[in-house]
């Protein structure tokens, strides 16, 4: 998911974290969010925090 | 947070092959000096330290959490077609929430090195959706779904 927002394709992120979610159902899909120092690591974390709201 | 209320949830052993530093019984240590109350173990497409894992952490009074990164085909488990090691499989990080989801994560990391194998042990939707119940599955790291 994180390939396609630094890829900026939003569709396809949303769209791979939908069908995750039906699987697991959405009390039980979790969006991660990660600090390592990598370069696009914030950028893709403040859309990551977008979908999971 | 304090250090009672920190659990890591995504945590690399040496049971990750090639990429894991953590010793178990080093870390299960460290997590008890620290008062961790659970500590996760989410190796790279394998469980192969899961017991392990879970005495010690029992022993130090620690609650074992079993979890997998697991590898996901963009496709199916069966298809060998796309090219390259980092074309055959994104990551999903899986947590056993209880026994049933334990067997389901062991069924699902079992037919990903039986059936999925391609450059990395892999699983699909299909068998996800299969054997979903008890698990939580966490997305977002850099090479997660596509």
């Amino acid at each position: 998911m994180n390939g396609h927002i630094l890829g900026e394709d939003m569709r396809k992120a949303a769209d791979a974290l939908d069908s995750y979610r039906q699987i697991f159902g959405p009390e039980n899909l979790y969006v991660e969010l990660m600090s390592h120092g990598v370069d696009g690591q914030m950028q893709a974390n403040r859309q990551l925090l977008a979908f999971s709201q | 947070m304090t250090p009672q209320s920190f659990v890591h949830l995504h945590l690399h052993t040496e049971f990750s092959l090639l990429d894991g530093a953590n010793r178990i019984d080093e870390l299960l240590d460290r997590a008890q000096e620290l008062r961790m109350p659970a500590v996760a173990m989410t190796d790279h497409g394998n469980m192969f330290g899961a017991m392990k894992f879970y005495k010690a952490a029992r022993e130090r009074g620690i609650n074992p959490i079993l979890g997998c990164e697991a590898y996901v085909s963009p496709t199916t488990r069966f298809d060998r077609s796309k090219q390259g090691i980092s074309a055959a499989a994104h990551h999903l990080t899986l947590l056993a929430t209880n026994y049933e989801g334990y067997q389901n994560l062991a069924r699902l990391i079992s037919k990903a090195h039986l059936e999925g194998f391609y450059y990395r042990p892999r699983i699909d939707k299909d068998l996800l959706a299969q054997h979903a119940t008890g698990l939580i599955g966490f997305d977002g790291l850099s090479q997660g779904a596509r």
